[in-house]
């Protein structure tokens, strides 16, 4: 069962005054965002946005098949019995790119490695804060993400000093690299950022996510087309505070302020 | 130094340069209109990469990596089986600016060219000889190529047999797997690898496709995507 997340609860997800994401600097479509290797969604080549009327089957029938991620993730990583856990470390945005990371190599059906989220501290200098999402992309891309053999061989671990981390851990890291990844728009309203959202989610792709308001990352892994719901869209959530599942989130607050999708990994 | 290097890489290839010894087996003597099933064990080094063919008088049809099922009238025919290995192993130094370099070491290579005989009993031709049957069907491995960017135009039963964790389930049941799903920026590589029979398969060929291969070894075939699931079982000789 699904921990229900929406307008009235929303703040209940992260402590008062938590930081870990800082918002993005670079510009949907222009060249700071293209530096960074974020390829907008509309100029993916031949990317079509999915039209908000065919929503409903498009995303009623993608559960169907189970070409979600989530299903992809529950069946490979992270199971029921599996906890997302940063442990009070301000890296939600490490946490929720790996699991994205993660559910992209599952849907390539490349085998189930577990990588360290911790491992990305590099880009904050070691220290515990938060980060940018577009900014820990383009570190995806070019150094990769250790796998937990090179780190504490634990998913969860928060052991930020590489010093202590097997030899090689940066080599290894290069295996385990986005290649592609597209941008979602959100200057243009709700309803087509949730139409972008499914677009990606529809073709099995996850969405790495931020809510300003909260200052926190997740990862949109799955959609419902629930009637009456905000825009009739309910959102899987996994989210990295130890829940033994994903959230099920509902409501405007619940509208990404950015999201990245991640399309392609590097072929090892 | 560098002339010494030289000489060290020289010397080791002379010294691994060394021939792979092969043997045909098959039955002397067959009666007519059986299958007769030929194989043929090589001694290649460990880690060099190996080609080769057979040849007969027969027909024959490939049944796996080392063997093939022949068919021939009654008589004495040849059978051949030739091909060549290499093997290099990367060699890692510094030079005397300290520089790292790395180079290809050539340790050795060889050709393996086996002949063998057998015949068929009976004096008359038969009249319309048959291969013993098709190939052995059994699990498959599995590639899927696709093009990122249309992976929201592609038909929805194409998408899903892509994406569907339903799919590759049933699929692992039958006792196929599915290696990798495979975008077009990824077949551009400089270094495939393990990936490089599957990537040449598809090569100038339109995306979306499908690469299909013996799970216990053999070629790379490439179809067109099919357009639903039902279909790729009809490819993989699968019922519904």
């Amino acid at each position: 069962m699904s921990i229900e997340y929406h307008d009235s609860n929303w703040e209940q997800l992260v402590p008062l005054g938590y930081q870990g994401v800082l918002p993005r600097r670079s510009r949907y479509g222009q060249d700071d965002a293209y530096e960074l290797g974020l390829t907008p969604i509309e100029q993916a080549e031949n990317i079509d946005v999915l039209a908000y009327e065919d929503l409903k089957e498009a995303i009623t029938t993608a559960r169907e098949a189970k070409a979600m991620p989530v299903f992809h993730q529950l069946d490979s990583w992270c199971d029921n019995d599996f906890r997302s856990n940063q442990n009070g470390l301000p890296y939600c945005w490490a946490w929720s790119a790996t699991a994205a990371f993660m559910d992209l190599r599952a849907l390539e059906a490349k085998e189930t490695k577990f990588l360290s989220p911790v491992s990305l501290g590099w880009l904050v200098g070691w220290r515990a804060r938060g980060y940018y999402l577009d900014e820990t992309v383009s570190g995806i891309m070019q150094r990769g993400i250790a796998p937990t053999t090179h780190v504490d061989d634990n998913f969860n671990s928060t052991n930020s000093n590489p010093g202590t981390y097997r030899d090689g851990w940066e080599d290894e890291a290069k295996k385990y690299r986005l290649r592609e990844v597209w941008d979602i728009d959100t200057r243009r309203g709700d309803k087509y950022i949730v139409q972008q959202v499914a677009t990606a989610v529809c073709a099995g792709r996850s969405c790495y996510f931020a809510i300003n308001a909260m200052s926190h990352a997740m990862q949109i892994c799955g959609m419902h087309w629930t009637e009456g719901s905000y825009l009739n869209v309910k959102f899987d959530v996994r989210n990295s505070h130890n829940e033994s599942t994903t959230l099920l989130t509902e409501g405007s607050r619940w509208i990404p302020d950015e999201a990245i999708v991640f399309v392609s990994s590097v072929l090892t | 130094m560098k002339t010494c290097i030289r000489t060290l890489a020289l010397f080791f290839a002379a010294a691994w340069t060394a021939a792979a010894y092969g043997q045909i087996e098959v039955p002397a003597e067959s009666e007519a209109n059986t299958p007769i099933v030929a194989t043929i064990t090589t001694a290649v080094p460990t880690g060099a990469t190996f080609d080769g063919q057979w040849e007969s008088s027969a027909a024959f049809l490939p049944a796996g990596d080392n063997s093939i099922h022949l068919w021939a009238a009654p008589g004495t025919h040849s059978l051949s089986y030739s091909g060549f290995w290499v093997q290099v192993e990367p060699i890692t130094f510094k030079d005397g600016d300290g520089n790292t370099i790395t180079v290809q070491s050539y340790l050795g290579s060889g050709r393996v060219n086996e002949t063998a005989e057998f015949s068929v009993a009976g004096g008359a031709e038969p009249d319309n000889p048959q291969p013993p049957g098709p190939v052995p069907t059994g699990p498959k491995h599995l590639v899927f190529f696709v093009l990122a960017e249309e992976l929201d135009t592609m038909p929805p039963t194409q998408k899903y047999l892509v994406n569907s964790l339903t799919v590759r389930k049933d699929l692992t049941a039958r006792g196929h797997t599915l290696l990798l799903v495979m975008d077009d920026d990824q077949l551009r590589m400089t270094s495939p690898g393990k990936w490089a029979p599957w990537i040449n398969a598809v090569a100038g060929d339109q995306l979306p496709r499908v690469g299909i291969a013996p799970a216990a070894g053999g070629e790379v075939e490439d179809h067109e995507l099919p357009i639903d699931y039902l279909s790729l079982l009809k490819l993989l000789g699968e019922s519904p």
